[in-house]
């Protein structure tokens, strides 16, 4: 029996959301539907629970439960980083002027659903769980993205979401089969990690005799990563679903989601090709799945940048600069060192301040003006002048400018490219960051030079508020990033 | 022998899944499903999973399908309602690009195949033995108890996402 209850413990955050996941269905139901408000502060308060449970095992030895989940503070690190999202979507909602804010109790039971599987996926070897975890946050997603089920967008949004996401887990699936076939495991440590002796003929025996079923199983599972960090050529999704999604959905898959994703990928290369126990000939394969990253990530980069610069809709625009981020943090995956996921989990960090502010301010910008559209946005400077000074904060923060943390963040991506020989990728990266300033800056251009239009906007102080303080820490982590990178340092995967 | 038998079953379940998608009646397209299942669980069978071959008859074949079946007739959904959108017409244009991929990746699956290291004689008498109902629970309810409930949660958030996306609006939306 204490075999069961034991390891418990170690998966308390993940029981303490579900528990909070069926809270907020229950508590949806017994205030019928009156004003779901409610069930958002209790979810606040859950997820900050949730999140002094987190930060007290930050620094704990890893352990192991049901041989299944790990515990140590590589999965901690994105645990806090989907709490901390989770948490600020959920404001989002509150503050969302486009949302009725009756009988949207299911809202927060599929935010926090989908958490439970971020949850599952950062935390795990096994790629059966893995697997599951990968679509409890897809399904929820799809329900998410068509929560408006009475437009056209949203439920396009729904629909296009759902089939491409079944398509590409049931390619990762095949891939996954593959590997399970050639090794007999399905813990990605033991598949590293067997010589090859027994049958079936393990990783490395199957890499001696020949690699191309392992290339073939490698380049499938890679695909349902690629779908999830909306990397070309699986991101034909994005910005469909951005654009059609509610606003404060759209903020929770290009942050949370794709940081579980980021999450997912680095685990698994780290287990596979990066572990201590890896066999060399394993660990030499690794490389060339680097040079494959490599490529993808140049291309992501330069088909987001160019695309987005021909966006009209803000949304759209954001989900084509989330495909070319994506291409940013792959350079750090790429380089396959332990020095560049380090910078890849430094730049997830800056992307959290610089995407939530700005997908923020979205949210504020088309609850007052009801549209979308980059047109829009002529003269919004000068009725809304912080929370557009704040706008244009993150803009220079995606953009990677200095003195914001984003400069930071792409400065140690830039370097672990050149220390990894990477000259040609940091060069193209380099290239797009120039294309990246002109349609970022055509934002912050529409916002101030033209000139101003008349009337006010409505205030939301505790959203405001909100913006203000990612704005702040934006710059603050930029001239000091030494905390943050502290603390991405001790949560390091290898 | 038995390799016959596998392919022919193989290719049974293939056709079938290949009239889900075709067929313009959707209770064809059940019952192409139907079939589809029907092959899988022989294969289960092939394999020595009896347990699992009975189960997949038994759950999918006979108490999905009849719900299936229930939904259509209950939504009366005739050819008619998809008769605009002419799936045989949509599949031919797009019918290289289909034949391209999936090409593509049975002539890599079969490379795969031929350059496997083998398994051995053994390792595939060791599969044989976890068939019973005994080494399934085993497995289910030990080995992989988390992935049992994380997959109880899956299924959960699945029936609330169902409800909120099938459930009448009571109240149009503000905007």
């Amino acid at each position: 029996m204490d075999a069961y209850i034991e390891p418990l413990k170690a998966l308390a955050p993940e029981l303490l959301l579900t528990a909070a996941a069926l809270g907020a269905l229950v508590l949806d139901l017994l205030m019928r539907g009156r004003d779901s408000r409610f069930v958002g502060y209790f979810t606040l308060v859950s997820l900050a629970i949730v999140a002094i449970i987190l930060m007290n095992r930050i620094g704990d030895e890893p352990t192991a439960a049901f041989g299944m989940v790990v515990v140590d503070n590589f999965g901690t690190f994105f645990k806090l980083f989907t709490v901390a999202s989770l948490a600020v979507v959920t404001i989002f909602v509150l503050s969302d002027r486009n949302e009725s804010h009756h009988h949207i109790g299911e809202y927060y039971f599929l935010l926090l659903g989908a958490a439970i599987g971020i949850f599952f996926m950062v935390s795990t070897n096994h790629l059966l769980l893995l697997m599951l975890g990968l679509e409890l946050l897809s399904l929820a997603s799809y329900a998410l993205a068509g929560f408006h089920k009475g437009e056209r967008k949203s439920a396009e949004a729904a629909m296009k979401y759902v089939v491409f996401g079944g398509l590409s887990a049931g390619v990762m699936l095949y891939g996954i089969s593959l590997l399970y076939g050639l090794t007999g495991t399905l813990d990605l440590v033991e598949m590293a990690k067997s010589t090859g002796e027994a049958m079936p003929a393990g990783l490395a025996g199957q890499l001696t005799t020949s690699a191309v079923p392992v290339a073939l199983a490698m380049v499938l599972v890679l695909a349902g990563f690629a779908y999830k960090m909306s990397v070309v050529p699986f991101h034909f999704w994005t910005p469909d679903v951005y654009e059609g999604a509610p606003t404060p959905v759209t903020t929770f898959l290009a942050v949370a989601s794709k940081a579980a994703g980021v999450a997912a990928l680095l685990r698994f290369l780290g287990a596979l090709f990066l572990g201590p126990d890896v066999q060399s000939v394993v660990a030499e394969y690794g490389a060339s799945v680097g040079q494959l990253l490599a490529i993808l990530a140049a291309v992501t980069m330069t088909l987001g940048n160019l695309s987005a610069m021909r966006q009209t809709s803000l949304k759209r625009l954001l989900a084509y600069s989330s495909i070319a981020h994506a291409g940013y943090i792959l350079i750090g995956v790429a380089t396959m060192t332990g020095a560049g996921f380090e910078a890849a989990m430094f730049y997830m960090a800056a992307y959290y301040f610089m995407n939530l502010g700005a997908f923020g301010f979205v949210l504020y910008f088309e609850g007052t003006l009801g549209s979308d559209s980059i047109e829009a946005l002529k003269g919004y400077g000068f009725k809304a002048p912080l929370i557009s000074i704040a706008m244009v904060t993150f803009l220079v923060s995606l953009t990677g400018l200095p003195p914001t943390i984003g400069f930071y963040g792409k400065y140690l991506l830039f370097k672990e490219g050149l220390d990894a020989g990477m000259y040609w990728l940091v060069g193209v990266a380099a290239l797009n960051s120039v294309v990246s300033l002109f349609y970022y800056f055509r934002i912050a251009k529409m916002l101030f030079l033209k000139e101003p239009a008349s009337g006010s906007v409505p205030r939301q102080p505790l959203f405001a508020g909100l913006l203000a303080v990612l704005c702040v820490l934006t710059i603050y982590f930029g001239l000091l990033p030494d905390a943050i990178q502290e603390f991405v340092r001790n949560c390091l995967l290898i | 022998m038995e390799q016959l038998v596998f392919y022919s079953l193989g290719l049974g379940a293939v056709i079938g899944a290949l009239g889900v998608v075709t067929a313009k009646n959707p209770i064809l397209s059940v019952l192409s499903l139907l079939w589809t299942f029907f092959c899988l669980a022989c294969v289960y069978l092939l394999i020595g999973f009896e347990f699992l071959a009975v189960a997949q008859i038994l759950v999918y074949a006979g108490a999905i399908m009849v719900l299936f079946l229930f939904v259509i007739m209950l939504l009366n959904l005739g050819t008619s309602e998809a008769a605009d959108f002419d799936t045989a017409r949509a599949m031919g244009r797009r019918l290289p690009l289909v034949l391209l991929v999936g090409c593509t990746l049975a002539a890599l699956s079969i490379l795969a195949a031929q350059q496997v290291g083998g398994t051995s004689d053994e390792a595939r008498a060791d599969l044989r033995s976890v068939g019973s109902l005994t080494d399934l629970a085993q497995v289910m309810f030990g080995t992989y108890l988390l992935a049992f409930e994380a997959a109880s949660i899956l299924l959960l958030a699945g029936t609330v996402a169902v409800v909120m996306l099938a459930k009448r609006e009571r109240r149009k939306n503000a905007a």
